[in-house]
């Protein structure tokens, strides 16, 4: 009965936090409107951006030289210098300085990197064909193009395949809620699972389209923005944290206590829902205290591993979890004396399905490269892998699940007999075969988690049986 | 279930051992190096780059920064003389929320809340940082190159992209292109 109490509460959480998400974004969108009505007041002429920022850089720079306190150390030094477009540090000889591009031009990448070499006797680098000081900016402007192409790109791979995702786990929470049949404590899990991806999925989709394109509302910079990225964060931690739910709910299932009683789900919900907000929670402040940049949009700052490290900590525990249910599972059907090859095929059957549900991909890729075509490639894999996991999901544990075939079958059938009788009787031989072994199938899942029940005493036998069953279930 | 606490447990440690390669830091004295392990807040130098962007569209004269674009055989025109008329206008700084919002000509790195956290702004800026407009991050030389700021594992790159996006996007009303090739030995240096 406590887990009923539990999951009424949780709803209620659920329901709330949806209502306060659209609130969130709702009010953040008025402001945008509003902003939109202020009529443009240009007061002094036209000065190009550019020159402003050129000027504004340039003026920093000059002040910084003349506060200059810091004590020479021995040897030989380039001096601080501002080069026309950016400020230079003090550097030692013989080392060659690195800052990011300025973000003056169009044509300019500000993720590429701008060099200035201080040479061995202590002076900047002069180039041998003028005999000037000359900075390294031709990295700056080489594959702007091609980088706002692949940006764009992964925008609309990311857009369709939450949108596609979204649609695919809306049909599957469908059926999961409507046919009573099906739930189990498995399905229990799958429903959290999917409806966070559900809820990743919108507020991705949101960010993308409502907070990352409205250049003016970033300015202005409003808390409601800093608090959609904090519920951005917190729902993409939820949703893998669901995912290592998913693995401890299978492995505890399989490996640690096929004996054991019921599980209670209690705990799963305050892992999936509850733990992510720790990590946004400190991410949040400590953002506010070290890093305030303009709706923490920034993804130039280490404070992003306080969110990611927790997420890689769970996926890193749920390989684990993987490889410990496919070894033991290898052990058992080997009891089994079955065919090397079939063994391996569901072997390598069960792992296939199992990566998506874990999110193991994330895993297996877990560095980005550092080259420019290799880190292109990683960028579009790693966002089909991330936004179209959704779609992944719920086809695979809803539209391929045996169980929930066999129940919209049955439901078909009926249906066909109810209203079709009086169109045609040739497929009602087919049809009652088809309700029977759905029943079958149908009941595997409450078999599955009651076998404690009735599993007590006789122990190898049914084990093997269950482990096979549990095969079956993945899909 | 019995396995279910030790992995929050494991989970929790990992994650506080998170927490102490990010906070600790802030007791260092070198703030350089703390500075480079979060990257630079981009808002640091907001109050000298209202007041530097007041300055030269007002009434410094044309030519002193009209040099940049112009010619960049001397990039460096007046220096002095510029930055000493930009600090007599140290009074922009006590503008208005309206005064701020009628002296911006459409940048879109400057934002409103400058007047709300003026003591914040203060501090990081005595802390110093290269410049405004994008957090830099020097080559220190107790940190090898292999020191990334930012997030490179694989579940960060809905961040980087919308960090991307948002710097692409943010480029709209900027001059098209350089108005030097930087492969030019004439360019900037």
């Amino acid at each position: 009965m406590s887990h009923a109490h539990g999951s009424t509460i949780l709803y209620i959480f659920i329901y709330c936090l949806c209502l306060f998400i659209f609130q969130v974004f709702v009010v953040a969108s008025p402001e945008t409107n509003g902003s939109h009505r202020q009529p443009p007041q240009h007061v002094y002429h036209e000065i190009s951006v550019t020159r402003n920022k050129i000027v504004t850089a340039q003026f920093e720079c000059y002040q910084r030289i003349m506060k200059d306190t810091s004590q020479r150390k021995n040897g030989p030094m380039c001096n601080k210098t501002w080069d026309g477009w950016l400020c230079w540090d003090d550097t030692e000889a013989g080392v060659t300085s690195e800052q990011q591009c300025p973000d003056y031009f169009m044509d300019f990448d500000p993720s590429e990197m701008v060099t200035k070499i201080c040479t061995d006797k202590g002076h900047w680098f002069l180039h041998p064909d003028s005999n000037r000081t000359w900075s390294n900016y031709t990295r700056c402007n080489e594959h702007t193009n091609e980088g706002r192409i692949t940006a764009q790109n992964l925008l609309y791979l990311a857009l369709i395949g939450h949108g596609l995702s979204l649609t695919a786990l809306f049909i599957s929470l469908g059926i999961f809620f409507h046919f009573k049949s099906l739930s189990c404590q498995r399905i229990t899990l799958h429903k959290h699972l999917f409806f966070s991806f559900v809820l990743n999925s919108v507020v991705t989709i949101i960010w993308f389209t409502a907070v990352i394109s409205n250049q003016e509302l970033i300015q202005r910079n409003p808390t409601s923005c800093k608090v959609s990225q904090f519920i951005h964060l917190y729902l993409f931690g939820c949703n893998y944290f669901w995912m290592l739910c998913e693995g401890i709910y299978l492995h505890t299932l399989i490996v640690v206590a096929v004996f054991a009683e019921k599980q209670h789900l209690m705990w799963y919900y305050l892992l999936g829902w509850g733990f992510p907000f720790v990590p946004a929670t400190i991410h949040a402040i400590a953002r506010s205290y070290y890093y305030n940049d303009n709706c923490w949009i920034s993804s130039n700052t280490s404070l992003l591993y306080i969110i990611h490290g927790p997420i890689c900590a769970a996926l890193l525990v749920n390989l684990f979890f993987l490889l410990n249910i496919v070894r033991v599972l290898i052990t058992k059907l080997k009891v089994t004396h079955q065919a090397e090859s079939s063994l391996y095929m569901k072997a390598v059957r069960a792992t296939l399905i199992l990566v998506p549900l874990l999110g193991i991909q994330h895993v297996l890729l877990p560095y980005k490269p550092q080259g420019r075509v290799a880190s292109e490639i990683y960028d579009y894999i790693m966002h089909i892998l991330m936004n179209y996991q959704g779609l992944l999901v719920a086809t695979i544990f809803c539209f391929f699940n045996g169980e929930v075939q066999a129940v919209l079958r049955r439901h078909w059938n009926q249906y066909r007999i109810q209203f079709g009788n009086t169109i045609t009787h040739l497929d009602t031989p087919g049809s009652a075969s088809y309700t029977a072994s759905s029943i079958t199938e149908v009941q595997g899942c409450y078999s599955l988690d009651n076998h404690s029940e009735h599993l007590n005493g006789k122990a190898c036998h049914d084990m093997e049986t269950t482990i096979l069953k549990m095969e079956n279930h993945f899909a | 279930m019995r396995c279910l606490l030790p992995v929050t447990v494991y989970c929790i440690s990992l994650f506080s051992l998170q927490q102490l390669n990010a906070l600790p830091a802030g007791n260092r004295p070198q703030r350089s190096s703390f500075d480079l392990l979060l990257g630079r807040p981009p808002k640091q130098l907001e109050g000298s780059e209202l007041l530097a962007q007041d300055a030269p569209s007002s009434s410094s004269p044309p030519s002193s920064d009209g040099g940049h674009d112009a010619d960049p055989a001397h990039p460096t025109l007046s220096p002095t003389s510029l930055w000493r008329a930009l600090l007599i206008r140290g009074a922009p700084l006590a503008l208005t929320e309206t005064d701020v919002a009628s002296t911006k000509t459409g940048g879109p790195r400057d934002d409103n809340d400058s007047n709300a956290e003026p003591k914040r702004r203060g501090r990081r800026y005595a802390n110093g940082g290269s410049r405004g407009g994008h957090p830099a991050h020097p080559h220190h030389h107790g940190h090898p190159q292999l020191m990334r700021v930012g997030c490179v594992l694989g579940t960060c790159q809905v961040q980087n992209l919308s960090h991307r996006l948002y710097q692409l996007n943010g480029q709209n009303g900027r001059d098209d292109s350089s108005p030097v090739n930087p492969r030019s030995p004439h360019s900037y240096g």
